[in-house]
């Protein structure tokens, strides 16, 4: 997909509570019309930067633009109200007093009501069935419909959302994911997604922010984020690689498991991710499978070189391993980053 | 109320009879005032021509508006400004603004009336200024008054909580659809506290209208004080029979509505309440506020109590001696202790008949026990009376038929603390202990018992204090010779010995003021 315009920059957002610095010199990019999502584990920060791009919290420094207009530095806030960034928040914050209807009408003056907006908004979620009901008596989906028809009914700029499948379970957040993407891209409504989960990161955003410790470590396309991770920490937040220590000369790093090309001299991390290494069944094979965990679509391999060392292959569930089974392998691709001590 | 609960396990036997036993004492009263209103001499229209029933259920109706009012609009005030606005002290505010919670109608109606009557304290301090006579507060003014200003404090504690535990995530939702600050106490966070603002509000009509202490000192003639004066007179009983049954329905409706306000469900939320920042005021805005909040504590709080001392003090320099007010000291202190002892051990089979056997019978057990909450004493007390008289002489104004009224009336607060506290005892741990080889008994012993006594002890100290500050009953009931200092300070109130009504005054405020320091301090149901 391409973005041409861009439509809000964050820039050096910092916050701390006390001496605890929750958020450190976060910058971002949102161009119009994409999904952005970022990702961190809990404590990185991210809700907090959220919160900060929709006005619910003040940062204690750094500046935000929308539409190069600035809309918060030292010395201009724009209240949230006026700075027209729908949410959709993690437990939803659907009002309680009001049934479907006046929830998503609630944003909306009278005249926008009247015009049709409420009723297409509230068909183009699917929430005709329930628009007379109270909050209460929905499903967690069916909130979580009625939280983002809400927030979409005044045409916001971008929404936010936080955390939004979180409190669903995993069937039921997958089916949710489809029809809200589909929905953000049917609108072409700009959006910033927070989620510690990282398929869901990386399945539906155009570009992924991984956040750590109140720190951005690295901000690009999901394919890029997952196959050149610039850290070892960016490498184990999407995926679960093997991480192997090597030294590289003249661009060459050797590792218990074979020697590659290197970007970087010196003392290396070598990220090699499960999937990246085909294992064959081969009585004469230098490894030792340990253990397999069969998941259905695919299986994971633990096997053992002679020093004990162990690694983690992933490979399609055709062929049966079992624990003792020499095996080869080949490494179809490898990241390498500089070690940090 | 307890999703864990033995659904369809059969309640135990004993458990069963005693609670037919129980509920039986307690609608008795009802049906007692049923039956004579179905029997009366007199024909049903000579009442309304003969005894100005209009003018009384007028009166008693308007003092509810007015107090329901002026109560919900002082103690929404004070929490939102305690819990929402960044004032200096927020918490000493709340607290001083809730204490005068404690101070019972009849000795607030004191403190005014022997403040501003013509031999009162105000004429006292400034005859020398030339001041001889002023007009007094009495009446429906003072009624008014007196009655706002110690009851708000329900409706503060009420919505304060109702407004801290408001989940502000909704809020920031609202902002985020183009709402500003002052939108958003009016679309969102007051409708989202009509249910605690419409328990409150109700609450305080039903204290209202059965209140007789500050209505009687006041002289402002509502269905309560003219059932004591019939009672008083002894001519005939079926005036006081047919305002007792009147004060019943109405109270018994408000009672009902005030239930359909379901508050659990308006204050429920998902996982913990994401808590609202305090809005800053401007210095202008601020010195209101301050001078607001100051205002109503100087008037239900510092006032009264200046007052007392004053009076107390001018008391013991004359030479009241303590014996004067020993009697009462001694008859309050027995009869609380023993209701409050009573109801603990009454409560314990109800509740957990309520919350570990929900039957057909435990419902409908709760749902009694809830509207009884709301019976006004004075007439509860009337019935019992008269049961007493007609059916039961042996305990015509004996200590027992005192004890049983009290029951009656503050059971459900011993009640509503226990099953509170038994929300804790899940299902599972039954089960478990049950399986681990005890008996029904055993582990009512070694489980339900240990979780829930805190639960029942604050019970008690509710039921202790309430049974210390009450009156009416206690004027319609008591054996001969027995005293209690609400008693003591009606009567010196009422024939204007302000000294003497200041001296126990301060003792059952001193006594009071222990339980209640516990209650507030600790969360007893836990």
């Amino acid at each position: 997909m391409v973005f041409d315009s861009l439509i809000l920059r964050a820039r050096g957002l910092s916050k701390s509570y006390g001496h605890e610095s929750v958020l450190n010199n976060f910058n971002i990019d949102i161009w119009e019309g994409s999904i952005f999502g970022i990702l961190g584990t809990s404590g990185s920060g991210k809700t907090t930067a959220l919160r900060m791009l929709a006005g619910f919290e003040i940062p204690d420094s750094g500046s935000i633009e929308m539409h190069n207009k600035i809309i918060f530095n030292n010395e201009i806030n724009l209240p949230p109200e006026n700075r027209n960034i729908g949410m959709v928040f993690q437990d939803y914050a659907l009002f309680p007093h009001l049934n479907v209807e006046k929830n998503i009408a609630f944003g909306l003056t009278k005249q926008e009501q009247n015009s049709g907006r409420l009723q297409e908004v509230i068909e183009m979620c699917n929430l005709t069935k329930y628009k007379n009901k109270i909050p209460q008596e929905l499903s967690g989906g069916q909130q979580q419909r009625v939280a983002l028809a809400r927030a979409l009914a005044p045409r916001p700029e971008m929404i936010l959302l936080d955390e939004p499948f979180t409190s669903l379970d995993a069937q039921m957040a997958r089916v949710l994911r489809d029809e809200v993407v589909s929905l953000l891209r049917e609108t072409e409504t700009t959006a910033i997604i927070v989620t510690h989960d990282q398929e869901e990161a990386l399945s539906i955003c155009d570009i992924v922010s991984v956040l750590e410790n109140g720190n951005v470590i690295q901000s690009a396309t999901p394919q890029e984020i997952y196959l050149n991770p610039i850290s070892r920490s960016v490498a184990n937040s999407v995926g679960d690689p093997n991480i192997l220590k090597g030294f590289s000369v003249d661009g060459r790093v050797e590792t218990s498991l074979g020697s590659f090309v290197s970007a970087y001299e010196g003392a290396l991390d070598v990220a090699i991710r499960p999937e990246c290494i085909e294992i064959s069944l081969n009585s004469t094979g230098p490894y030792t499978v340990k253990e397999c965990i069969f998941y259905g679509h695919d299986q994971v391999i633990s096997f053992q070189n002679n020093k004990g060392e162990e690694f983690r292959a992933r490979s399609l569930p055709s062929v049966i391993y079992e624990p003792g089974d020499k095996i080869c392998i080949e490494i179809s691709e490898v990241t390498t980053f500089p070690s940090k001590n | 109320m307890n999703p864990d609960s033995l659904n369809g396990v059969k309640t135990p036997k004993i458990l069963f009879f005693s609670n037919i036993v129980i509920l039986s004492i307690f609608l008795m009263p009802i049906f007692y005032l049923v039956y004579r209103f179905l029997n009366f001499s007199t024909s049903y229209t000579s009442f309304f021509n003969s005894w100005n029933v209009l003018d009384l259920v007028g009166n008693t109706f308007l003092l509810f508006v007015f107090v329901v009012l002026s109560s919900l609009t002082v103690g929404i005030s004070i929490s939102i400004i305690t819990v929402r606005f960044n004032i200096s002290y927020p918490k000493l505010f709340f607290t001083l603004s809730v204490l005068p919670l404690v101070i019972p109608s009849y000795i607030g109606a004191l403190t005014y009336i022997s403040a501003f009557s013509s031999k009162g304290l105000y004429v006292q301090l400034f005859s020398n200024l030339g001041v001889t006579e002023i007009s007094g507060i009495d009446g429906f003014f003072g009624s008014w008054l007196v009655l706002t200003l110690f009851t708000y404090p329900y409706v503060l504690l009420i919505c304060s909580t109702a407004l801290r535990n408001l989940d502000s995530s909704v809020e920031d939702a609202a902002r985020s659809l183009g709402k500003n600050k002052f939108q958003i106490y009016t679309q969102v966070v007051v409708p989202r506290l009509k249910k605690p603002i419409i328990f409150s509000g109700l609450l305080v009509g039903l204290y209202v209208m059965s209140d007789f202490g500050a209505v009687s000192l006041m002289r402002y003639p509502t269905l309560t004080k003219a059932i004591y004066s019939y009672y008083e007179l002894k001519i005939d009983g079926d005036p006081v029979i047919f305002y007792s049954s009147l004060l019943i329905v109405m109270a018994l409706f408000i009672s009902f509505i005030q239930r359909g306000t379901d508050l659990s469900k308006s204050s429920k939320v998902s996982g913990t309440p994401k808590i609202s920042e305090r809005s800053n005021l401007g210095a202008k805005s601020k010195f209101f506020v301050y001078l607001f909040l100051v205002f109503i504590i100087i008037m239900s709080l510092i006032l009264p109590i200046s007052v007392l001392s004053y009076w107390l003090i001018r008391g013991l320099i004359s030479g009241n001696s303590v014996r004067a007010v020993f009697g009462g000291v001694v008859g309050s202190l027995s009869t609380s202790l023993i209701a409050a002892l009573f109801s603990v051990i009454i409560a314990i089979p109800i509740v957990i008949m309520v919350s570990q056997y929900r039957s057909k019978f435990g419902n409908f057990l709760e749902r009694i026990m809830l509207s009884l909450y709301g019976l006004p004493h004075i007439a509860v007390g009337v019935s019992i009376l008269f049961i007493t008289i007609k059916i039961f002489p042996s305990i015509y104004q004996s200590f027992t038929a005192l004890i049983i009224s009290y029951l009656i009336v503050f059971l459900p607060q011993a009640i509503a603390t226990g099953q509170a506290s038994m929300e804790q005892v899940k299902a599972s741990y039954l089960d478990a202990s049950d399986g681990l080889g005890n008996s029904k008994f055993q582990t009512f012993y070694r489980i339900t018992l240990p979780l829930i006594y805190r639960g029942l002890f604050a019970g008690g100290a509710l039921v202790f204090l309430s049974t210390m500050k009450e009156l009416p009953q206690t004027l319609l009931l008591r054996p001969t010779g027995l005293n209690t200092m609400a008693v003591d300070i009606w009567s010196y109130a009422s024939e204007g010995l302000f000294t003497q009504a200041a001296f126990s005054s301060f003792i059952l405020l001193a006594i009071s003021a222990i339980p209640t320091y516990i209650l507030s301090t600790r969360n007893l149901t836990k």
